[in-house]
């Protein structure tokens, strides 16, 4: 066998977390090699790593036999490789030729040959079988065709090694049919794929080895054809449950009545025939692998998105939600994942960040003067209640900790008497310690009657926090979950896995399917 | 829906052409006359000259607020060359022409390595260079009336059209050809449309920013050096609107404020249009600031109309 990539002790680390941790396997040439694991379990790091935008703090890289240091994008294509990212590298307003060759303009002295450039790119496309017009807007492309260009321009820089970075996550079934073809002709001409994903199916149908990572450890490289699908998913997440986490058994809550209530939700290209209930006083967990488009049913609950039909009932009224005021109003709220430009007013205060959205309740006899000491009685309250740490209340909320901060975004969603809180990534980038901080006081809230809905990619934050879990599956539920279910229908690493995956659908007794 | 797609084809063409007939209906004869037609393009080709190299920072994603100090500061220094050191007419046009490319540099600078907010930047080397203009000519006006050949520049003409419409068109068309079919012309648009998208490809962005301010900076210095011919007098109180005159004319030719989509023709029309209607004004005897009112209430409405589209379909969603 010939070995055409060579990793070997990887170790990348980020502030408070390991991403990867001396991984270390081999590529041979021409195969199709897929790197699966959990989210966050290292492989989009380890791609970066590859592809010149990261680089390791120890270990090495050998392609063709020789060492390479991979410094820069450029480093990269030089050495053969091209990656394939999640986002898109497009420039959307140059056509489609214009972005594939946008280093090699064809032409002289600076004018640009456009009929060489198109017909190269015609050429190109026609290589592929893509039907695609090389002067069309890449503006006006839709995704998935965004994804072919970006694989004919890694194509076109005959790389030996493509790296695809979950390439299906935003394609339908005929553009997964197409990719697939196009891997085909790209193995055929020799090319080696590096394949990132958790479909079990895809994986299966394209793979010849596997790489499985977890925690930024390497697990194991396997062939293909000598591994179960459930193997493997033992193999991604199977780990020592309860390393830190406090179980919630001793102060399961009583859950109360319905608060809200989603009826059939649908939205075209994004989720069908989502609903479930939220009571009062539960924490329920919303699962599902990366692209699976929960995002997209939080944000509707907010008035972010608009459904294509279905009913949401909050206290048995059924109710419109066009913009986030009209949530607000009724006493939703909703705390974003991307805390640094959608949460946070860097530049102001803690006490103005956790007022901001209540200050008409601080100002005395609604004449919109600012009552400062019942700010500061606020403020003391509820830095207090949440435990966090502040030099003064006029100190800017950028320099406080992740952890901190998103104890700040939890109070300002508290002060509107929220009766249900949505959570999209409560504990995104925040350290171990203030996780479990966060995590004892979102179960107060809950024990307060708050209905919360959480979105999270941490399989251990569904298990340990949540009272029931819902998982999605491509826009559909593939499953309801109960954390003290008698059946078989608990939330574990294993159940939450098949649903996630597609692999099977599991419904707890009683749950609506 | 329709409306606003038929729009986004003609716009500034259409629009251009409807005033255009306004005018005609309103006065006639006197409007479309050869003479009257050319006296509307010597009026409008300082900005146009001016608004080629907006075009190309606006594209790439900058702005350039200092261009109407630097065509102030070409009226001085050409006075400087042709008074006091006596260089003669070209020498004094290389000159003018030299510090357009250290003004450019100096904005190119302060955006690229100190990394400061392009409006900012410009914002201050435009109080910077105005305080640079008084301070070489001693907050006193230098008169060149004298100098014939380098009235010549602005009075002369060629084939019976006058020198500065040739300029005009020659830049223009030079402009619209380097945007279109070159290299610099595709970087400028990928840097305005995504800059880091853009450096991740291998592509020079710095380089290409520095490129546009220079362009920016030369061209105000033609028209500076045109507008000076056309006075024959150094001024530090010259073109105070010159730098808003060009950008209005550029956005309203279609360009994107936020970059990645330039329109170099449009941008012609647009000064057309507002040429048309300076003219109309003052064939009407109606004060100027009328000019001002309707400027603005069109440039409104362009904007407007750009953005109702979006805005149409973002509340689909």
């Amino acid at each position: 066998m010939d070995t055409i990539l060579k990793i070997s002790g990887i170790t990348k680390q980020f502030p408070g977390v390991k991403a990867l941790d001396n991984v270390s396997f081999d590529v041979e040439r021409g195969e199709v090699h897929a790197v699966v694991g959990e989210n966050g379990a290292g492989k989009s790091t380890l791609m970066k790593i590859l592809g010149g935008l990261y680089s390791a703090d120890f270990g090495e890289i050998t392609i063709n036999g020789k060492k390479t240091a991979i410094r820069g994008v450029l480093d990269s294509l030089k050495s053969g490789i091209s990656v394939i990212y999640q986002e898109f590298n497009l420039v959307p307003m140059l056509t489609v030729a214009e972005n594939i060759f946008l280093t090699r303009l064809p032409g002289k002295s600076g004018v640009v040959n456009r009929k060489k450039l198109n017909e190269k790119c015609s050429e190109l496309m026609h290589e592929l079988r893509l039907d695609i017009n090389p002067s069309a807007m890449v503006s006006e492309l839709s995704v998935s065709e965004m994804q072919m260009v970006e694989i004919a321009k890694a194509v076109s820089f005959d790389s030996s090694i493509v790296i695809m970075d979950e390439p299906t996550a935003s394609l339908n079934d005929k553009e997964v049919a197409t990719l697939y073809r196009l891997i085909d002709d790209l193995k055929r001409r020799g090319t080696t794929i590096l394949y990132i994903s958790h479909r079990m199916k895809e994986i299966f149908d394209l793979s010849d080895r596997i790489t499985v990572l977890r925690d930024g450890c390497k697990i194991g490289t396997y062939n293909t054809n000598e591994i179960t699908e459930e193997e493997l998913i033992h193999k991604m997440v199977g780990r020592d449950i309860t390393k830190f986490y406090h179980s919630n058994d001793d102060e399961s809550s009583e859950t109360g009545e319905v608060v809200l209530e989603v009826k059939q939700l649908c939205k075209e290209g994004f989720y069908k025939d989502i609903s479930f209930q939220l009571h009062r006083g539960e924490i329920l967990g919303l699962g599902g692998l990366m692209g699976c488009h929960r995002e997209e049913i939080a944000k509707t609950l907010f008035g972010l998105m608009h459904p294509d039909s279905g009913t949401i009932v909050l206290n048995g009224k059924p109710i419109q939600i066009d913009t986030p005021a009209d949530a607000i109003r009724n006493r939703i709220m909703f705390s974003t994942d991307d805390r640094k430009n959608e949460g946070i007013l860097p530049d102001m205060g803690v006490d103005e960040n956790l007022t901001i959205a209540v200050l008409n309740k601080i100002c005395k006899g609604g004449n919109g003067l600012i009552h400062y000491k019942t700010e500061s009685a606020f403020v003391k309250e509820y830095t207090d209640y949440m435990q966090i740490k502040y030099a003064s209340p006029s100190q800017h909320i950028l320099h406080l900790s992740g952890g901190n901060q998103q104890k700040v975004l939890l109070a300002r969603s508290l002060l509107t008497d929220c009766e249900v809180l949505i959570l999209m990534e409560p504990t995104r980038g925040i350290d171990v310690g203030a996780k479990s901080e966060i995590y004892s006081m979102l179960r107060q809230l809950a024990a307060r009657g708050i209905a919360i809905l959480m979105i999270t990619s941490e399989t251990q934050e569904l298990i340990t926090l949540c009272d029931r879990a819902i998982v999605i599956y491509q826009g559909t539920i593939s499953g309801a979950l109960k954390s003290n279910d008698s059946g078989s229908a608990a939330i574990t690493e294993d159940n939450l896995m098949f649903c996630a995956t597609g692999n099977k659908h599991i419904f707890y007794e009683g749950a609506k399917q | 829906m329709k409306f606003l797609k038929l729009w986004e084809k003609i716009g500034i063409y259409g629009l251009t052409l409807f005033v255009f007939l306004v005018c005609w209906a309103l006065l006639g004869e006197n409007f479309v006359s050869a003479y009257n037609l050319m006296n509307v393009l010597m009026q409008i080709c300082l900005v146009v000259i001016g608004s080629v190299g907006i075009v190309f920072v606006i594209t790439s994603g900058l702005i350039d607020m200092s261009i109407g100090s630097i065509y102030t500061l070409t009226s001085i220094v050409v006075g400087i060359g042709l008074t006091k050191l006596n260089i003669g007419t070209v020498g004094s046009v290389v000159l003018a022409l030299l510090v357009g490319v250290c003004c450019g540099l100096v904005n190119g600078g302060l955006v690229v390595y100190m990394k400061i907010p392009p409006f900012v930047a410009t914002l201050s080397t435009m109080l910077a260079f105005k305080g640079v203009s008084y301070l070489i000519s001693s907050g006193k006006d230098i008169m060149y009336i004298s100098h014939e050949s380098f009235k010549m520049i602005s009075s002369g003409t060629i084939l019976g059209i006058p020198n500065p419409v040739w300029i005009m068109a020659i830049l223009l068309i030079a402009g619209y050809l380097v945007y279109k079919y070159t290299r610099f012309g595709v970087y400028v648009r990928a840097c305005g449309s995504n800059a880091s998208v853009t450096k991740i490809s291998g592509i020079p962005v710095k380089r290409v920013y520095f490129l546009c301010y220079i362009c920016s900076s030369v061209f105000a210095v033609i028209g500076g050096i045109i507008s000076a011919s056309r006075t024959l007098i150094g001024t530090s109180t010259a073109g105070a609107t010159y730098g808003i005159d060009c950008i209005c004319a550029v956005v309203l030719g279609g360009t994107l404020m936020a970059g990645g989509k330039g329109n170099i023709i449009g941008m012609f029309f647009a000064a057309l249009l507002l040429g048309f209607m300076k003219n109309m004004l003052n064939m009407l005897n109606l004060e100027f600031y009328y000019q001002y009112v309707i400027t603005g209430f069109i440039l409104v409405f362009a904007l407007v109309m750009g953005n109702l589209r979006e805005l149409l379909q973002a509340r689909k969603v």
